[in-house]
């Protein structure tokens, strides 16, 4: 009978062994690069101090305690971690969907996450420091999506957002929706519900109350319209991700408060594809980028900026899309996105401009810890 | 339409003779840093080019008075980018037939001359493409070299046969099956075996009859031409069915490169048993999983089209592909391998992301000059049209890129583009 009582002892004396470590993160003085914190332009040669996990200065002439570990960022670029909007990764297949049950509000998708793989590593290798990790599009409300960072401690927030899909793959044959209008009903009803008679404070309850932002899946653009009528209509902050309507987002998202989530552009070539995000801009629609991996590369984020960035969004606005505006249209700005007294340090250094691809990423940084470092640098 | 068709099918039948000219006159581009891909770089220098090809090349070249000049000043000129695989020109059709061994397929045969987005492809700088036939088939067929041309209709070959194509294990990739990986394989080597026998046989053949042929003369020659009187050796009996295959024959003698198609080790480990066995020159293609086996592809000195660098370009990334890594072309390049980047799009509008894989390349290690490389004279070179494209020398393709910047960023834009010598896109000429 001693024999649980002492592995639990163990199991304890690991645990307070491991926040000891914690406590201790060393601190980290990343020193005289050009600092784009995302709030205004970039800072030359400035410092950012990072302590416990959190950044605690950002400036010029940051004075460190003694003991710091100075990283010289001479001539690079730091910018706050990437924010990958809408991604599976780390997900093993097969465990995207609860198909049997459409209003799956309660289907947490973070008990599916598997991050000890190697496209999480590589992911972080390419600046991204969080993602949103959602589940598939097999269900009109597929479940809170949870904000995950890439380093250490996964979990930044658990319920970040909603899920909800507005697409015909949310049809099924053999359970309810099996029709559109079948399912524009199911949730309108479901959000109604929540709205009238609020029971309890789950997810539904948080988003039409405006506490919890929607994300919506969709893949036409009448599939769009009606995402944007039903945000609008239950006062809901939300955002909709398209592949195949994301050239006519412009048309349909300035005005209605809207977020749009852009698909990978690698895999849409088309110049209209490329100059969405710069349309969406120029009329005032806040935006992010997405991997939708693994169905294509985790790396690629910085991809889609850059390709964005060519074809005329506007450098500043492209940066923002994957730090600050990503973070904002979450709803964990208060913690990530970008380099202020205070948020998580999670930073990316860059040896050029980070909106040219074949500028290398040198290091990157997550909750202070040193997540990846090129070789020779 | 029939002048346009019968131009087609002349460019078509006619490869080496570029259809459409540079048109009269000399056009000469003056004050570009010049990046020619063969010597080092001309900082301020001048490309001359008449009649659709680049007539002199330098720092000190005369201008004749009546060529129209392009002030390139501050501009980088470089040769047009290749995409060593490309689906441009292709129905999508075209890549799922399987018929198991088609050596004798020639992509040519079956490309659309009026394909879509070909002038969107070119302003990206893109001005020839590798097409090769589908991957179901075990040996698909031979590959081609096409020039992008900015006008539906016209079709312009470098080559009609860059290599013969096979794969190993793609299929199988996507089951992750062992046998069907060994099937191919052994399908292959087989096809190889067989051809090789049968050269045997007919050359046996061939000197036999020539012995006979000898022989009889002396024997009639001796018996002062009487047929009955002679002596005559019995004929040689010829082989049975011809069965040697002229397109696999070929590449035994190592004339034409196999170009096989692999992603994992043991795939990849498979194709270079072939180049042991047999000594034909063999080009891999794909072999995303190489970074694990550099010294191996290096030694046999194989070259390599690393294709797809990035799966966003690629669509849905399938099982085939294993352990994928940005890193392979620069692991490979190290190691001393001769490395082309292909886009490996997942239609042939993808092909505009040539320079983006060069510079995903280079962002995870591969040396900036080596990535500019692999996509214009390593990418010519290992698809045998390095007599044509590739570099900006004397005699060679007209074909030209003239950007604003460093033309491995991606912040830098594409100012011009020359095809044949004619200028085929001029930044805000037409939109």
């Amino acid at each position: 009978m001693k024999a649980p009582a002492i592995r639990a002892l163990a199991c304890l004396t690991v645990a307070l062994l491991g926040t000891a470590t914690v406590a201790h993160t060393q601190n980290l003085l990343v020193k005289g690069g050009r600092v784009w914190t995302g709030k205004g332009e970039a800072m030359e040669k400035a410092d950012v101090l990072i302590a416990d996990g959190k950044i605690a200065a950002v400036g010029a002439d940051v004075s460190a305690p003694e003991g710091t570990r100075v990283l010289d960022a001479a001539g690079k670029w730091v910018l706050p971690g990437f924010i990958d909007a809408r991604s599976h990764l780390g997900l093993a297949p097969g465990e995207l969907d609860e198909t049997v049950t459409p209003l799956a509000t309660d289907t947490e998708v973070l008990d599916a996450l598997w991050a000890d793989r190697d496209e999480v590593r590589r992911a972080a290798r390419s600046g991204v420091t969080s993602l949103l990790l959602s589940p598939g599009d097999a269900n009109p409300i597929a479940g809170p999506c949870a904000v995950v960072k890439l380093g250490r401690h996964t979990v930044l927030k658990r319920d970040a957002t909603l899920n909800l899909v507005l697409s015909a793959s949310a049809l099924m044959y053999d359970r309810r929706p099996t029709s559109m209008p079948g399912l524009l009903d199911m949730v309108r009803q479901a959000l109604a519900d929540a709205r009238d008679k609020p029971a309890g404070s789950g997810p539904l309850v948080k988003v039409v109350g405006g506490e919890m932002p929607v994300t919506i899946a969709c893949d036409g653009i009448s599939d769009v319209e009606r995402a944007t009528q039903l945000a609008t209509e239950f006062h809901a902050r939300a955002s909709v991700a398209t592949v195949e309507a994301l050239d006519k987002l412009a048309d349909i998202l300035p005005g209605t408060g809207v977020s749009a989530i852009c698909p990978p552009l690698g895999a849409t070539p088309a110049e209209r594809f490329l100059q969405a995000p710069g349309r969406l801009a120029a009329k005032g629609v806040k935006l992010a980028f997405s991997s939708l991996a693994p169905t294509t590369d985790e790396c690629d984020l910085r991809t889609s900026a850059a390709l964005a960035a060519a074809a005329g969004l506007p450098a500043d606005a492209a940066l923002r899309a994957l730090t600050c505006d990503a973070a904002e249209i979450l709803g964990v700005g208060d913690r990530v996105g970008s380099l202020e007294k205070g948020k998580d340090a999670d930073l990316v250094i860059i040896a050029g401009d980070p909106l040219d691809i074949a500028a290398p990423i040198d290091c990157v940084i997550i909750d202070g810890d040193i997540t990846y470092q090129r070789e020779g640098t | 339409m029939v002048p346009v068709v019968a131009a087609l099918l002349a460019a078509l039948q006619v490869p080496g003779a570029p259809e459409s000219s540079g048109g009269p006159g000399i056009l000469a581009i003056e004050g570009a840093r010049i990046l020619t891909m063969t010597g080092s770089p001309v900082d301020s220098g001048t490309v001359l080019i008449a009649d659709g090809k680049v007539k002199a090349v330098g720092a000190s070249v005369e201008v004749p008075a009546d060529a129209k000049r392009i002030d390139a000043r501050g501009k980088t000129l470089i040769p047009g980018l290749i995409d060593a695989l490309s689906r441009l020109y292709l129905y999508p059709e075209e890549l799922t037939e399987s018929t198991a061994l088609a050596p004798e397929f020639r992509i040519v045969d079956g490309i659309d001359p009026y394909a879509k987005h070909t002038d969107e492809v070119l302003r990206y700088g893109v001005t020839a493409v590798h097409v090769a036939p589908g991957n179901r088939s075990l040996i698909g067929g031979t590959t081609a070299v096409l020039k992008v041309e900015p006008q539906a209709g016209t079709v312009e070959l470098v080559t009609d046969c860059a290599a013969v194509r096979g794969q190993i294990g793609v299929p199988a990739g996507d089951t992750n099956s062992s046998l069907a990986r060994l099937t191919t394989y052994a399908a292959i080597r087989d096809a190889l075996l067989s051809t090789r026998d049968d050269l045997f046989t007919r050359g046996k053949y061939d000197r036999d009859v020539a012995r006979y042929d000898k022989k009889r003369a002396e024997a009639l020659t001796k018996a002062g031409g009487d047929v009955v009187k002679a002596q005559l050796p019995e004929r040689p009996r010829k082989p049975g069915t011809d069965r040697t295959n002229a397109v696999l024959a070929r590449v035994l003698k190592g004339e034409i490169p196999l170009q096989i198609e692999a992603y994992r080790v043991a795939d990849i480990l498979n194709a270079l048993r072939l180049k042991d066995e047999f000594g034909i020159p063999l080009v891999l293609l794909g072999c995303s999983e190489g970074y694990r086996i550099p010294d191996e592809i290096a030694r046999r000195h194989v070259p390599v089209i690393v294709a797809p660098v990035s799966l966003s370009f690629s669509g849905p990334a399938p099982l085939r592909y294993g352990e994928h890594s940005r890193a392979n072309a620069a692991v490979l390049a190290k190691a001393g391998v001769n490395v082309a980047l292909g886009v490996g799009g997942a239609d042939g509008l993808h092909s505009k992301f040539v320079r983006a894989c060069a510079a995903v390349a280079a962002a995870n290690g591969l040396d900036r000059d080596l990535a500019l490389r692999a996509v214009t004279v390593n990418a010519a070179e290992i698809l045998g049209a390095s007599n044509r494209i590739g570099t900006i020398a004397d005699g060679k393709d007209a074909d030209l890129v003239l950007l604003d910047g460093d033309p491995l960023s991606t912040l830098s834009t594409v100012e011009m583009v020359v095809l044949d010598g004619a200028v085929a896109y001029q930044k805000g000429a037409d939109r």
